[in-house]
This record gives C-alpha cells, sequence and structure tokens, in this order.
C-alpha cells in the first residue's frame, strides 16, 4: 500500500517553505527599506515551482485548471485558489516594487502573505479525511505549519548569510531561538500524535507500526529534529552562524520535512485495510 | 431527493466464489485494475468472523459520499435514484476521491490517469435490468435494493466488524451478518 | 452486436450453457443462458473471463516448430510445413517399424466438447496406435459404484433443493460447482441442513451448518463407524437392507466389532461427531450423499467410496426424492464414432496406462513409442510425477502438441499447433453430473491460424494420403456439423427427446434421467478377483514417513480449472501467486510466519511458494493448489514460473486401490504425497 506521492510532498514541503519565508520577511520589510522585487522573487519563484511539481500529481495537467471548479466543498479547489492568488500578488508586488509604490506593496504583501497562510489551511484540510485515520486530526494541521515556520526562517537565514542585505531582520539568535523551540514542539508533537494513533483503531496503529519500523522515520529524527536543533541551538548561543552552518541548517530541516512529508503520505492507512 | 438505491449483501449466503467481481469486469471489459467490484475474504483472529468469510463490495452509493465533496472538478453527482456518478470525462486525476472514499471505491486507473468506480450499471438500472454484478451472484448473495428508506430487512444490519465507520458518508449498503454452522475441527492448538 | 449460443467445454460439474455477444469480430460479453436448467443464467468467475481467454495476446496464433527441443528457440510454420513435418514423422516411423504403434496420443479433459471424438477416431483411422488409458480423475471411486451398484449412475443434482439433508463428503461445490450452492441453498430455505466433511475447512465447510474435519484418507473409517453407530441403535431397517442388500450378513458381522471409539481414533475426530453425523443421516430424511473427486485420490480411495456408499445406501433405504448418492455420470455422453482401420492394419490398440504415462512410455517396447499427439491436455502440469514425465518425453522424435497457449508441455515440445477456441467452432457439451445438454455454434471468424482439432487431424489426414495413399481412413472432407449428426444416435435421441441435435440451437435440453439402480452388493466378488476386499470394511490410509510429515494436498484451485483460466489477467489479479497453506501449529513448529517464502520438498522434488498460514488447516496437512503454471517474471523476479511451482514435481504416480474395471487402469493417488516445508 505504500504511495510514497513524491510530486504532492515537493509541493507541499515547498510551498510552505515559500509561506514560511514571506511569514518572515513581510513583518521585516514592513519598514520599507530594500529591494523588494529581489526579496519576492524568491517566495513567488518557490511557490511556482511547488505548483508546477503538484502537476506532475495529476493524470491529466493539461486540465488542471478545472480544478477551480469546486470550490463550494472541495479543500483542493479552495487551495489550488489559494496559492494561485497567493503567486499573482507576488507577481503584483514585484511589479509594483519596480514602480517604487511602497504603500501597494505593503499591501499587496500582507495580502500574499494572508492569502498564502491561508492556502497551508486549506493544504492541510484536504488531508482531515475520517477514511485516513493517520490524517483525521489536529496534527496535520500543526504539521503543515511547523514546515513552514521552520524552512521559512531558515531559508531566510541563510539568504541572509548568502547575500546579505535586503531582509535586515533575520537576526541570528533570534531564529535560533525560534527555530530550536519549534522543533522541540515538532518533536513533542509528533510524540504525542504517536501515542494518540497507538491509543485509536487498528488502521492507525498500522501506521505507527509502518512509522515506527522505517527506517526512514528514525533518519528523519537525526538529520530532521536531532542534528537541526544541536545546529540551531549553537546559532542562539553563538549569535550568528557561518555559510555554511546556515546552510547545513536549512539542508538538514529540509531533508526531514521532506522525509517526513513522504511518511506522511506513505504511511497513512485506509479504513478499508480493516478487512483485508 | 427521491428514492436511494443500495446494495444488500448477504454474508450469509456468499460462499466467496467472486463471480460478481467478474461479471462486472466481464460486462464492462474493464482493466484488470481497477477492481470496481472486490470480493474481501477475512482470516479467522483478524476480525471476529469465522474463517472464509466474505464480503463483496463495490460503491455504495453513499448518502453524503465523499468523493463528491471533496472532488476539485466536480466530476461527481448523484442521480436522483441515488446513484453516485463518476464523470470520467471531467476527471483529471487527482485520486483525492481515492483518499476520501472510506471504502476504496474510487480507484486510479494508471492507464488512463483517471479515476474510475461503480456506476452500479446505471444504464441497466435505466432499462430496467438488474445491475451486472447481482444478476450473476449464483446463490443469490447480492440484491439491489430498490429503495433503503422503505427497506425493511429483517435480519440486516447496517454495519459488519471491519465495515469502516458507516457515519462517515452513510453508505448505502446493507448486510446480512453471517452464520456459523456448527464445526468439529482438529486444527485447535 | 449479435448473440451466440455457446456451451462451456471444459471439465467441470456445470457445463454451462453462455451466450455470447460479439461485436467486430471480438467477444464483448459472456452470459449465462438462462434457458440452462441448471446455470440459470450464471457463469463462475473463470466463464466471466472467457473473452480474456479467447483474445489473450498469449494465445498461440501460428503452428510453430521449437529446434531443438526445449531451446525455446520457436520458429513460425505455415501449417503446410507443419502437417508435412507430422506426416511425415508418422509415415517414416511407420515404415521403420513396420507399424503404427510408435504413433501415440494423450488427451483428457481440456475439452470435453463431443467433438473430441473425432481426434480418436483420426488414430484408429492410421490403423493400430499407442493410447493414454484410464483416468486421473475419478476411476476409482466409478469403480466402488461399479462393483457396489453394477452401473454408473447418478441421481438428478436438481433434486438435492428437495432433500432435507446434503452431506458433501470432500466435495468443495463453493469453487467446482457454484450453481449447485444455490440448490443446497433452497435445501436450507425449506429447513434441511448441510453438512460438510472435508480434511481442509474449505469456502464450502464454512458455510455449511455441520463441519467435519477428518484425517485425509479416514472417510472409510467415518462410514463405517456410523453405520455401526446406527445400527446399535437401531436406526437401520434391517429387514429392507436384507431385500435390497447383498452380503448384509457378512457386514453386519463386521459392524458389530466396530465402535464409535474406533472411528473416533481413525478420523481424529471426537466420538460425539461420529454420534452427530450418525444423527443427520437417522432424523434427516431424504439425504443426499455428494462424493467428491478428492477423496478417492488416495491408495484406499476406492474403499472409502465403497463404506461410503455403504453408509448412504443402507440409512437411506427410506429416503424419497432426492435422497441418496451422487458422485458422476456418464449417461448423456456420446460414444467414439465407429471407424474401420486401413484395411493392411493388423493388431489391436496398445492402451498406456495415463497416470503412469511416464514409466510406461519409456518401458513400452516392440516397438517403443516414438511419435506423441498431446491434445486437450497438459500432462506436464497435470501428471503426478512431472519431472520424470519431462525426461520420459525427451526420448520421443516427435512430439505435437495442440493447444492456446504455449504451457509447460508445449514447451517440450517440437511442434505446437493453435487450437481453435469454443467460439470459433461448432459442438455439443454434456455434464458428467446434470442432465443438461447444450450445443456451441461458431461465434468468431478463426483467431489467425488457428484451427479445431477436428480441422486439423482432417488435414493431417488428407497429407497423409496424398504422400501415401491409404495411410488413413478418416473421411477428411466430413465437416463438423455431419460428425454431430453422428454422434448424436438414438441413444441420445432418445434420452433428450430430439431428432436431430440442431434442436438443441433453440435452446439447452435436458436428458431422460435413468432408473435408478436396484439393490447394492456389499459383497462385491468383483473386488475379490481383483484381490481387493469383498466388504466395505476399513483399509487405512498410507502412513507419512518420518522425513515428510505433512500430507500434501494438492486439491483443485478456485481461479482455474485444472492448467486452464489460471493463467489470464483478470484471474491472476485475484490469485498472484502460488502458496503453501499451512495451519499455525505446523507453520510455528517451522518458525514460518505469514508471507515467507518456503520451499516444499520430498524424495520426488521440490517446489517454491509462499507461505499462508491458514486456521482451518489441520496440522499434518499441507495445501498447494494444483494447475499453476505460473509466469516467467513476477514483479520483476524470476519467481514462481512453471519451473519452480509445480505441484506434481512432488507427487508421485502412486496407484489407487480402484479403477481398472471402469477406465482400464487404476486411478492416481495423488493426495498420498508427503512433503516437508523450509523457509526458502
Amino acid at each position: 500500500m505504500t504511495n510514497w506521492e513524491w510530486p504532492l510532498v515537493f509541493f507541499t514541503v515547498l510551498s510552505q517553505m515559500a509561506v514560511g519565508y514571506l511569514a518572515l520577511v513581510v513583518p521585516a520589510t514592513a519598514g520599507g527599506k530594500g529591494n523588494h522585487a529581489r526579496i519576492y522573487l524568491l517566495p513567488a519563484g518557490l511557490l511556482a515551482a511547488a505548483m508546477v511539481i503538484s502537476l506532475a500529481h495529476l493524470g491529466h495537467p493539461e486540465n488542471a485548471y478545472r480544478a477551480l471548479t469546486h470550490l463550494g466543498s472541495s479543500w483542493l479547489s479552495r487551495e489550488v485558489l489559494l496559492f494561485g492568488l497567493t503567486f499573482l500578488l507576488l507577481v503584483f508586488t514585484i511589479l509594483v516594487a519596480r514602480a517604487a509604490n511602497q504603500f501597494l506593496v505593503r499591501v499587496t504583501a500582507v495580502l500574499a502573505l494572508g492569502s498564502g497562510l491561508l492556502g497551508i489551511l486549506a493544504s492541510a484540510m484536504i488531508y482531515v479525511l475520517p477514511a485516513r485515520p493517520a490524517w483525521n486530526n489536529f496534527n496535520t494541521v500543526l504539521t503543515f505549519y511547523l514546515t513552514a515556520f521552520l524552512l521559512g526562517p531558515a531559508l531566510g537565514l541563510f539568504m541572509q548569510r548568502f547575500s546579505p542585505g535586503p531582509a535586515a531582520g533575520v537576526e541570528g539568535s533570534a531564529t535560533g531561538r525560534a527555530l530550536a523551540l519549534l522543533l522541540v514542539l515538532s518533536i513533542i508533537s509528533s510524540l504525542s500524535y504517536l501515542s494518540l494513533l497507538a491509543g485509536a483503531g487498528p488502521e492507525a496503529r498500522l501506521t505507527v507500526h509502518a512509522l515506527v519500523a522505517s527506517p526512514w522515520w528514525w533518519l528523519r529524527v537525526v538529520a530532521g529534529w536531532l542534528a537541526p536543533l544541536g545546529l540551531s541551538y549553537q546559532l542562539y548561543r553563538k549569535g550568528h552562524g557561518s555559510l555554511a552552518l546556515t546552510l547545513a541548517l536549512l539542508i538538514l530541516l529540509l531533508a526531514g520535512e521532506l522525509m517526513g512529508r513522504a511518511l506522511f503520505y506513505g504511511t497513512a492507512v485506509p479504513l478499508i485495510e480493516g478487512l483485508l | 431527493m427521491g428514492k436511494q438505491l443500495g446494495f444488500l449483501v448477504d454474508t450469509e449466503k456468499c460462499i466467496g466464489c467472486f463471480g460478481c467481481e467478474m461479471a462486472c469486469k466481464n460486462e464492462y471489459q474493464a482493466e484488470v485494475k481497477p477492481r470496481w467490484r472486490r470480493v474481501y475474504q477475512q482470516k479467522e483472529g483478524n476480525l471476529p468472523y469465522p474463517e472464509r468469510n466474505f464480503m463483496s463490495l463495490a460503491c455504495n452509493h453513499c448518502a453524503d459520499p465523499a468523493c463528491l465533496k471533496v472532488c476539485p472538478v466536480g466530476a461527481y453527482s448523484k442521480r436522483e435514484d441515488g446513484i453516485v456518478l463518476h464523470d470520467h470525462g471531467r476527471c483529471i486525476g487527482c485520486r483525492l476521491c481515492t483518499m476520501a472514499c472510506p471504502y476504496g471505491a474510487p480507484q486510479y486507473n494508471e492507464k488512463e490517469g483517471k479515476v474510475e468506480k461503480c456506476q452500479l450499471c446505471y444504464q441497466k438500472i435505466d432499462r430496467g435490468e438488474e445491475p451486472a454484478c447481482v444478476a450473476a451472484c449464483p446463490v443469490g448473495a447480492l440484491e439491489l435494493i430498490k429503495d433503503l428508506a422503505s427497506f425493511p430487512g429483517p435480519g440486516t444490519v447496517k454495519e459488519l466488524p471491519g465495515f469502516p465507520d458507516i457515519t462517515i458518508t452513510r453508505p448505502s449498503v446493507r448486510f446480512v451478518p453471517p452464520r456459523t454452522g456448527i464445526q468439529i475441527r482438529r486444527d485447535a492448538e | 452486436m449479435r448473440v451466440y449460443r455457446s456451451a462451456c467445454p471444459c471439465n467441470c460439474y456445470d457445463a454451462c450453457a453462455m451466450l455470447t455477444y460479439v461485436e467486430d469480430g471480438r467477444v464483448v460479453k459472456v452470459e449465462g443462458d438462462p434457458g440452462h436448467g441448471y446455470t440459470r443464467g450464471r457463469l463462475c468467475a473463470k466463464g466471466y473471463a472467457y473473452s480474456r481467454r479467447v483474445h489473450s495476446p498469449e494465445r498461440l496464433r501460428y503452428p510453430l516448430r521449437q529446434f531443438p527441443r526445449g531451446s525455446g528457440n520457436w520458429q513460425r510454420l505455415s501449417w503446410e510445413e507443419a502437417l508435412d513435418l507430422i506426416a511425415c514423422s508418422i509415415l517414416e516411423l511407420k515404415a521403420r517399424y513396420g507399424s503404427t504403434l510408435p504413433l501415440a496420443y494423450n488427451k483428457y479433459s481440456g475439452n470435453f466438447g463431443w467433438l473430441q471424438n473425432t481426434v480418436d477416431a483420426f488414430f484408429t483411422s492410421l490403423g493400430p496406435t499407442t493410447r493414454a488409458g484410464g483416468s486421473p480423475c475419478w476411476a476409482a471411486g466409478l469403480d466402488a459404484m461399479y462393483l457396489d451398484f453394477g452401473t454408473i449412475y447418478n441421481p438428478d443434482p436438481e433434486d438435492l433443493a428437495s432433500c432435507r439433508a446434503v452431506i458433501l463428503w470432500g466435495a468443495n461445490p463453493a469453487w467446482t460447482s457454484v450453481h449447485s450452492l444455490a440448490l443446497l441453498q433452497q435445501a436450507r430455505e425449506r429447513g434441511g441442513i448441510v453438512a460438510v466433511i472435508d480434511p481442509v475447512l474449505s469456502a464450502t465447510a464454512r458455510w455449511a451448518d455441520y463441519y467435519f474435519q477428518v484425517k485425509p484418507g479416514t472417510d472409510g473409517a467415518l462410514a463405517l463407524g456410523v453405520l455401526a453407530y446406527l445400527y446399535r441403535q437401531g436406526h437401520l431397517e434391517i429387514e429392507t437392507i436384507a431385500r435390497y442388500a447383498t452380503g448384509w450378513p457378512d457386514l453386519e458381522a463386521y459392524l458389530q466389532g466396530l465402535s464409535p471409539e474406533w472411528a473416533a481414533a481413525a478420523t481424529g475426530l471426537p466420538p460425539e461427531a461420529i454420534a452427530t453425523l450418525a444423527t443427520i443421516y437417522a432424523k434427516y430424511l431424504p439425504a443426499a450423499t455428494w462424493i467428491g473427486f478428492g477423496l478417492q485420490r488416495h491408495a484406499n480411495g476406492g474403499q472409502n467410496v465403497r463404506a461410503i456408499n455403504a453408509l448412504a445406501t443402507l440409512a437411506g433405504l427410506q429416503d424419497g426424492p432426492g435422497g441418496g448418492i451422487y458422485y458422476a455420470h456418464q449417461a448423456t455422453w456420446p460414444v467414439e464414432p465407429p471407424l474401420a482401420m486401413p484395411p493392411d492394419a493388423r493388431g489391436s490398440n496398445r492402451y498406456l496406462n495415463i497416470n503412469n504415462f511416464a514409466a510406461e512410455l519409456v518401458s513400452c517396447r516392440e516397438p517403443p513409442v516414438k511419435f506423441l499427439w498431446l491434445a486437450y491436455r497438459d500432462p506436464v502440469t497435470q501428471e503426478a510425477g512431472a519431472r520424470q514425465l519431462i525426461r520420459a518425453l525427451d526420448t520421443l522424435e516427435m512430439i505435437v502438441v495442440v493447444d492456446h497457449f504455449l504451457t509447460p508441455a508445449a514447451q517440450v515440445a517440437d511442434i505446437v499447433l493453435p487450437a481453435a477456441s469454443l467460439f470459433e467452432t461448432w459442438d455439443i457439451v454434456s455434464s458428467y453430473w446434470h442432465y443438461w445438454v447444450a450445443a456451441n455454434e461458431p461465434a468468431l471468424p478463426p483467431w489467425f491460424e488457428a484451427r479445431s482439432d477436428l480441422e486439423i487431424v482432417a488435414a493431417l489426414a488428407a497429407r497423409l494420403n496424398e504422400l501415401a495413399p491409404g495411410s488413413s481412413t478418416f473421411p477428411v472432407g466430413r465437416q463438423a456439423t455431419t460428425w454431430l449428426d453422428i454422434l448424436f444416435d438414438q441413444r441420445l435421441q432418445d434420452l433428450l427427446g430430439l431428432k436431430s441435435w440442431q434442436g438443441l440451437l433453440e435452446g439447452p435440453r435436458k436428458a431422460r434421467v435413468p432408473a435408478p439402480p436396484s439393490g447394492i452388493t456389499l459383497r462385491a466378488t468383483g473386488a475379490g478377483e481383483a484381490a481387493l476386499p469383498v466388504l466395505p470394511v476399513y483399509v487405512p490410509p498410507l502412513a507419512p514417513p518420518p522425513e515428510y510429515p505433512l500430507q500434501l494436498l494438492t486439491s483443485h484451485q478456485q481461479f482455474g480449472l485444472h492448467s486452464q483460466f489460471q493463467n489470464l489477467d483478470w484471474l491472476q489479479a485475484l490469485n498472484p501467486e502460488p502458496a503453501i497453506f499451512l495451519s499455525p501449529v505446523a507453520a510455528r513448529k517451522r518458525r514460518l510466519a505469514d508471507g515467507d517464502l518456503a520451499r516444499v520438498y520430498n524424495e520426488n522434488g521440490e517446489i517454491i511458494a509462499r507461505v499462508r498460514i491458514e486456521a482451518g488447516v489441520q496440522e499434518g496437512v499441507a495445501v498447494a493448489y494444483e494447475g499453476w503454471y505460473g509466469k516467467d517474471r513476477y514483479q520483476g523476479k524470476r519467481l514462481f514460473s512453471a519451473g519452480d511451482y509445480n505441484v506434481n514435481f512432488l507427487t508421485s504416480p502412486r496407484a489407487t486401490d480402484m479403477g481398472n474395471l471402469t477406465t482400464g487402469f487404476p486411478g492416481c493417488a495423488f493426495y498420498d504425497c508427503f512433503v516437508e516445508v523450509c523457509r526458502l
């Protein structure tokens, strides 16, 4: 029954990283300094890439536009609408930034962020399905937002080191502390999630068994949680990290979230398994 | 909404011959996968069933279909008679319905890049005929319920152990529970 | 879209009549013919998959030659080339040995249509030839029936619906005769009960009201234990028995020495089970006893059937309609059409035991067999001791296989000829169970260059006569429909109440059911002459040797009919890999888990199968279903191919106690096969 759904893994993680990055840079640039066109190019590009990758999931990507037609009850329609809107707002932000209209930039950037944050909610709600006990809980929403708020700052930190300037608000020590706290939250919520599943029905228990038995899950624990936790603590203590450190942090977190997401898709045992 | 059609699965009569599943394939000359109708065989120990108890399931044409709700392109519709129809032409193959259905009814056809499912032989129903699976059952273990609301069904139940939670979608299926005879067996430990 | 009448000619109780829907030269649907009284418009899972068989991309399209044999180096031939090669081989052997006895054929149940007889007629037309005689299927049980009743009689199984008890003794109709379940269902709805006696908790056993799990091969002890119990309890009508059954005093003396405890010890059942079964026979009348073919595939199989015959007959003398013993019949089957051998032919046909074909093939001398025609069967998957058979076949000079697919037997042949399917030919099909007979009309144009078996032998006869005039007396111009005219003789006309078989084109028809036998011979002198016990006394089964403690039952599978159908994609989806079914205890003792790959082995060979642990299999038993010939690659690996899994690598051609009287040879004790299992 294992289906890793790679296009969905990359789509969700990259789109969440883009929104997380926005969440970092939109408040940081509220002051109105810096080259806004350049700042918003990165999340716009990431989101575009995520959406293009998501097409690979479809049997008929040429008809993907139809996915907007069932907004009344389909979270997938809403997700497509919200991320599409986020992307268009970012493009618009870049265009008005070139025209140096600071007020409009601020408005559209905030709107893009809002729409992106709602997009993550829509993404998560797609999977809150009673037919998949492993997904049918608050953890799905929490996990999706945690991915955004872990990867966004990590990306910002790296960009700051890589090409210092625009996102001036990304301060090493505070970011390191925030990341460490989010990682601890992520670990605790995952553990409580596992114990929740273990106490639920047989399909949920099958998911727990599959997770704990998977070497990928243990790799995710080490590479995606413990190692970044160490690095972010170091960052917090030092106040600022080297390029190598910020890059390592970004890569480890990204790899951990990708593995975690692949496991999310691959180990969700459907209810019908109970009959087999 | 008018009447709701449904299936009656008599697990007391069912012998697990898979005739219904193959009759469905024969009717539509379908690919190997997906399996629109599927006969599930339970094993002793997994569920509180006797060994070799069978449950023949297809789309349950739910009163509250999850597939219809989640589909981003609106490919699903519910007919007056309760049949949940999937519009193959509209489907873009996003597979969300395959994840949302508690019964695994919609399944992805890799070759076509689209989802398919049991449509309750609606063309046959419209001609006043029985669905292919029902017509094929040699022991009458599969019946079409013409109107679920007025289905009296003495001795029938709405769910059996292992059958996914019926409160999710309110499936239009009823069961006659299995009966086990007196078994004098030498395989006890 | 046109609809044609078809009839499934497979080796099956139900022998369905079908309606075939054809569009643009393709079968687009098959349905049961509602006019067939036994199958009532429904087919089995295999039947519904027919379109995948007739249009399978793997189906043979052209005559093929394999050179060298077994190399897999196949070359397409024209029919002229193929028939020339075969005809030259026949004529050369005939000249070399001055006889047609080096020519042999072996055919069986792959197609039970009436026209199968034309292949026998073709070989008769050549002169005396060597033939596979006997039956791998039902021989011991047939003899038991013949010894006890002096005839082979099957009541009308439609009467099962009016029985108060149906005892399925070693039969699993949920897999092998699904339409019969409808009748058992009716019997149940009228207050009757269904009991199953089987070493394995079959699908039918689970469904039944009573299930008795006996040790394999101990059915006779159960029957006699129950009979002795009924006798002690005074449930037998002794006066009627004395009139109806010859030899009763002898059996009475024997029964006096038997107790429920004895029967319980022999069968592995608790003593109360003997009383329970006795109560069913005493209280639920009429009672029908359906004796399956499986239980007679033991070295004591015929004797066990005789014991059951004694019980069912003596306990059921007051039975009304429907009661009695059900096994099989041949009342509605045609006889081989008469045909003269060539005028210069001398001597008579030579018969080799179909169940010991490999050994008899290589040991036969003066003259040896050099040419083999294999049709309507795959002995490599179906004959006990398949490895020996493959070696024996290699001693031949020419092997011709006529089939639909490149079966394991075809893979060791020199020439493979593509056979037409039922959808491309005329035929008539009868059942060995019910009394309905159905016609089959051609529904499709020929499949590529496939030809019917009749067309093939007719063309071969014509070629032989061109090369050497007078070699064959076969009427080469005679059409299939004319053959059917001849086969539909006066006896069959009377049975069916039809002047000509064309009446069947209006729908299937039921034959008159013959009169039941008038008595039972408990003291069968014919048995004594064959060095068998004259009375239906208990003969214990073979015990497993210590090194091979598991008795391997190689029963019929669900998704194939012997080696047919199991290779079709729709059915392989339900049955993707062969398995060895073990009891939880047997598996634990061997440290085997469900899903492990295991080696099943004995002195004859080994096979590889997936372990399936199933409560319902008793500890001393392993089950591996026959008839699988696999795929060359499975999930990317070479696994479960015909070379890895063939249950007949493990069986040996051990004879059953009976079979000579009715089939000319003993049957095959397929289930007296003992194995050990270990993790691969």
